[in-house]
């Protein structure tokens, strides 16, 4: 059953010792990816072992052959109605060096990643970039034939935020209202660290401004480390904004001494 | 702490103190705050001739590291030893006739005013007589005032020695000095609605158990507390049933490393040593998508590690034991037509 395989192979690469499905060749660190989301599972488990912030976000999976009907497998219910789907993946190797890649060669190991998940037949096309020592992978923007017209990257999108003292959780809840109505996709919060974000306040504002860039601005406002993954459904297109903190950061000192 | 002019004036008052209360040794750890004064500037008897040589030093032992913000708190020490250079040197174990340690501690547990009396018999107001010896130091920079003061009579000779002027010795503790609770207690505050989008999530409190002080203003933060996974199963996901893998919604199986202000509410205000709200829950989009993908019921449950932080130092200590912060049990579910939050095993079930 590809579920379950999936989960049982997936996302191998912070584990480089005890794991069948890596293995040293020629100084580098082989890994087997197998996950609905491949990039993204790479890009959090890159994350934690390199301390880099990696954002990803999905594409639309608009065209069928991009999905898989997991129905059966996931729903407990036995209902037939909704259907399932996810994104469609087959299980791919990839290399990783033997030391930690420079502050120049992060971009080019993503790329290195979503080219080898392309040779691999998954689906989704993907751009790497770097903004702001924030690496994005996003979906790139291609022409799709038949019924499927020129698809853009979600955070693509301008919005505008209204000029106010806002909690990150309430600033967040209009990001993604104005995200749906910009860009007529639904977009919702999903996984978040919320007792943070409802602590932290700030002057927030935008005005026809890049989605991705605003809410790459106000996470860092937030604190170091925060990333997110933004997840599509392909079984009604939805989008769930899951943000996290990278795992490599913001630890204490140990130092007991103290004079009262 | 009153200000009080004299040694023998406070000396009274200190008789009508409050009964005296003792700090229950429950922990292994141990905190040494040790004692050095400043030199004496008037002496008499033996003690003319080394007068600015004599100053007192000497250390207490508390189970635990005394809390912060504690207001005239009396203590007997495990152990304890003063000493004014010369002829006076009183400790534990000599069956003194007066032991009386009282301080006030800080926003940040640092010692900020002391009042330590000794004798060997209980001759007060009158000190130096009847082959006593008696030791007394006192602070209170704050109030402008403090000194110490030493003295014997035995019948050899007699002695004693004064610190006039309100200058003040300085304290150092060694062991374990940063402060921590003995545990919290959880309580439900309420369910969400704190936005829109989290009416099913719970809202908890918790109240940190301490024997005197208060935290407040202190920093707590949350650990995971899962047991260490290595290898394919951690990306299975265990702990949360309703995810799968493809869902739009990440894995919830632990806690996010949040923070709270001991003392301060989020939504809700707390009292004295409470902080929350702790959010326990799913978005009601989370709740929806789940059901709408046939998962429920289902939920998740995981380990969360309390920490408190040492405003000195910055280091971060847990506390307590199971459900009481070390560690607690965190968990919601899914019904059909119910949504469940649990804290530190304590759990609230609401129609949704």
């Amino acid at each position: 059953m590809k579920i379950v395989s999936a989960a049982m192979f997936s996302m191998l690469v912070v584990s480089l010792t005890a794991l069948s499905s890596s293995s040293q060749v020629a100084g580098k660190t082989q890994i087997i990816v197998d996950d609905p989301r491949p990039i993204a599972s790479v890009a959090e488990k890159l994350e934690a072992l390199y301390g880099w912030v990696i954002s990803y976000e999905d594409p639309e999976w608009v065209v069928p052959s991009e999905t898989q009907d997991v129905t059966d497998e996931v729903r407990r219910d036995h209902a037939t109605m909704p259907r399932v789907l996810i994104p469609r993946a087959s299980a791919f190797a990839f290399r990783l060096p033997a030391v930690k890649p420079g502050v120049g060669e992060r971009v080019s190991l993503l790329q290195e990643l979503i080219s080898a998940s392309e040779m691999a037949g998954n689906p989704g096309q993907f751009r790497v970039f770097e903004s702001d020592g924030v690496l994005h992978i996003a979906p790139r923007e291609k022409e799709v034939s038949g019924p499927y017209s020129l698809q853009a990257a979600l955070l693509e999108t301008e919005i505008s935020i209204a000029e106010k003292d806002w909690n990150t959780l309430s600033v967040l809840e209009a990001f993604c209202k104005e995200l749906t109505k910009n860009s007529g996709r639904e977009v919702e919060l999903g996984i978040i660290p919320i007792n943070t974000f409802v602590h932290h306040h700030g002057l927030y504002k935008a005005t026809a401004m890049n989605a991705r860039d605003f809410l790459s601005s106000l996470l860092s406002r937030v604190g170091d480390g925060y990333s997110w993954q933004l997840f599509c459904d392909p079984s009604d297109r939805s989008y769930a904004l899951n943000i996290h903190r990278s795992l490599a950061t913001a630890l204490p000192t140990e130092d007991k001494s103290r004079l009262p | 702490m009153s200000a009080i002019g004299n040694v023998f004036l406070r000396r009274i008052l200190w008789l009508a103190a409050p009964i005296l209360s003792s700090l229950v040794p429950t922990a292994t750890a141990q905190a040494t705050y040790a004692y050095t004064g400043q030199p004496y500037q008037s002496c008499g008897g033996t003690y003319v001739p080394i007068c600015s040589q004599l100053y007192i030093t000497g250390s207490f032992t508390v189970p635990e590291a005394l809390p912060p913000n504690l207001q005239e708190y009396q203590f007997a020490p495990t152990e304890f030893s003063f000493t004014d250079s010369a002829d006076v040197t009183l400790g534990s174990g000599q069956g003194l006739g007066v032991q009386n340690f009282q301080v006030y501690t800080d926003a940040k547990a640092n010692l900020s005013n002391w009042y330590v009396v000794l004798e060997v018999n209980n001759v007060l107001p009158n000190t130096c007589q009847n082959y006593n010896e008696y030791l007394e130091i006192y602070g209170w920079p704050a109030g402008g005032q403090g000194g110490d003061s030493s003295c014997y009579n035995n019948p050899q000779s007699w002695g004693y020695g004064v610190q006039l002027t309100p200058v003040w010795g300085s304290w150092a503790c060694s062991g374990d000095c940063e402060p921590t609770p003995t545990g919290e207690k959880t309580s439900f505050d309420r369910w969400g609605a704190i936005q829109g989008e989290w009416a099913t999530a719970g809202l908890w409190n918790a109240k940190l158990s301490v024997q005197a002080g208060n935290f407040d203003n202190f920093i707590v933060r949350e650990e995971d507390g899962n047991p260490p996974t290595v290898g394919p199963d951690d990306d299975k996901c265990p702990r949360d049933t309703c995810w799968y893998p493809g869902s739009r919604f990440k894995c919830f199986n632990k806690v996010n490393g949040d923070q709270w202000t001991v003392g301060q509410g989020t939504y809700d205000p707390v009292g004295d040593n409470e902080y929350g709200q702790d959010v326990v829950g799913w978005s009601t989009h989370a709740v929806n998508y789940y059901r709408r993908k046939g998962r429920a019921p289902c939920g998740t449950e995981f380990k969360q590690i309390m920490e408190i932080q040492d405003p000195n130092t910055g280091n971060w200590n847990a506390y307590g034991g199971e459900n009481t912060g070390n560690s607690n049990t965190v968990g919601v579910k899914i019904g059909k037509d119910t949504v469940s939050s649990t804290r530190a095993g304590h759990t609230r079930t609401e129609r949704y």
